[in-house]
């Protein structure tokens, strides 16, 4: 879903805007302001993707609105004067609606929001795909060192920290465990105590409550993690 | 016709009678305004039409009147001089509003042919400039006024702190047109 809001002070034109938001499926409509200066508030609360944006506004113009507003999120203008298409271009909006407008044409203004946000909308396959990283980098002093996941056998937290062992040596990291535990790919990387995660593919052998790596290397299994790990390993 | 589209797709009973509105605006505008006076009452109608066309715009986020009192029908009046009123009222409240706006007109008569005008609108001192044309509106009309009702005319505005009052007295002529 993309998220938007609309600005619009006619009541109107906010109902056709919102038929069709609706109507299109994948917009989901956050908030509606009738005037701009209501809509800075609510954005530096809520993040949005896209704004629908009139320019003959209450207070303070659509126009003198883009100028003050930092982190553009995507704009659509929407307006029943023409006179600000030109002008329009310095503020990198994604199009100019020219009111009134029909469905067709909201839809092809839309379609034109960055596929950056659009990734939400569609295709399950792409995010399967690509939502497990094959590298990560940790931050060592001024540099990103890059480590390769399946490199990873375990990750220990230690208090602070966390530290990463691969087979040739040990990283630290700023980030808690939990963080690890949601950005690697949870088929492969596994929590089986409260201070570990492991790659499921670089252990050796499990013996009773204990996991080995090569080179001797045991690490406990937590009774509470037990169950569902060796579920895990021996589906 | 942007909110008369919005009207359309939702299928609103008002439709037509919108689009009847809108003829009429239209037609007073492009074909009767070319006469140098025009039958009062055709400008009455015209500004109550006009007046309706600029409330859809507001809808729940305010309050219009129109208000008509012994209108005498073998008048004459020099078109749109009334409405630049009307559409100023409109701008100006809606360029600074969003809620509470109030719009009154009242239009009578004596039974001497002295026509009546009076146009109260809303306002806050925070406003859009962007849709404001620079009082040209207001300079035409006072410019038409005095070459149209030299010695004829009164025109009293008055600018409070949240209200803008116009209020316009015009000395009629009878006759045909």
């Amino acid at each position: 879903m993309i998220n938007c809001i609309i600005i619009e002070d006619q009541p109107p034109a906010q109902r056709v805007l919102k038929k069709y938001i609706t109507d299109i499926g994948y917009l989901e409509l956050k908030a509606t302001f009738a005037d701009a200066l209501l809509a800075i508030n609510f954005l530096k609360k809520e993040p949005i993707d896209l704004i629908f944006l009139d320019i003959h506004l209450p207070k303070i113009s659509g126009i003198e609105f883009l100028k003050v507003l930092n982190n553009k999120p995507n704009v659509i203008l929407t307006t029943a004067f023409s006179d600000y298409a030109l002008e329009s271009y310095e503020y990198d909006v994604v199009d100019y609606l020219l009111k009134p407008f029909s469905f067709e044409r909201f839809v092809q203004a839309v379609s034109k929001v960055p596929s950056k946000i659009k990734k939400g909308i569609s295709p399950q396959i792409s995010i399967e795909e690509n939502k497990f990283p094959d590298m990560i980098f940790i931050k060592s002093g001024y540099e990103h060192i890059k480590i390769e996941v399946a490199d990873i056998r375990f990750i220990q937290s230690d208090a602070d920290y966390t530290e990463i062992i691969t087979s040739a040596r040990k990283y630290v990291s700023q980030e808690p465990l939990r963080y690890w535990e949601e950005y690697l790919d949870s088929k492969k990387f596994v929590r089986i105590h409260k201070s570990y995660i492991l790659n499921i593919s670089k252990i050796q052998k499990i013996i009773g409550n204990q996991v080995q790596f090569e080179g001797n290397i045991n690490l406990p299994i937590g009774r509470a993690y037990k169950e569902g790990f060796m579920k895990l390993v021996l589906k | 016709m942007n909110n008369l589209y919005s009207y359309a797709i939702e299928q609103s009973p008002k439709t037509p009678s919108i689009i009847l509105e809108l003829s009429s605006v239209l037609r007073y505008m492009l074909y009767d305004c070319r006469e140098k006076y025009v039958a009062l009452q055709k400008e009455i109608a015209h500004l109550k039409n006009f007046t309706q066309l600029n409330e859809m715009q507001i809808e729940e986020r305010g309050k219009v009147t129109f208000k008509t009192e012994n209108i005498n029908i073998n008048y004459r009046i020099a078109p749109l001089i009334l409405s630049v009123f009307i559409e100023n009222a409109f701008k100006h409240s809606t360029a600074s509003q969003s809620e509470d706006i109030f719009i009154d007109v009242k239009v009578k008569m004596d039974d001497k042919g002295g026509l009546d005008f009076e146009c109260r609108n809303s306002f806050l001192p925070v406003t859009n400039t962007d849709n404001l044309s620079n009082g040209i509106g207001m300079q035409n009309v006072k410019k038409r006024l005095q070459l149209l009702y030299p010695k004829a005319h009164e025109l009293y505005i008055q600018n409070e702190q949240d209200v803008y009052y116009v209020h316009l007295k015009l000395q009629l002529t009878q006759g045909e047109t």
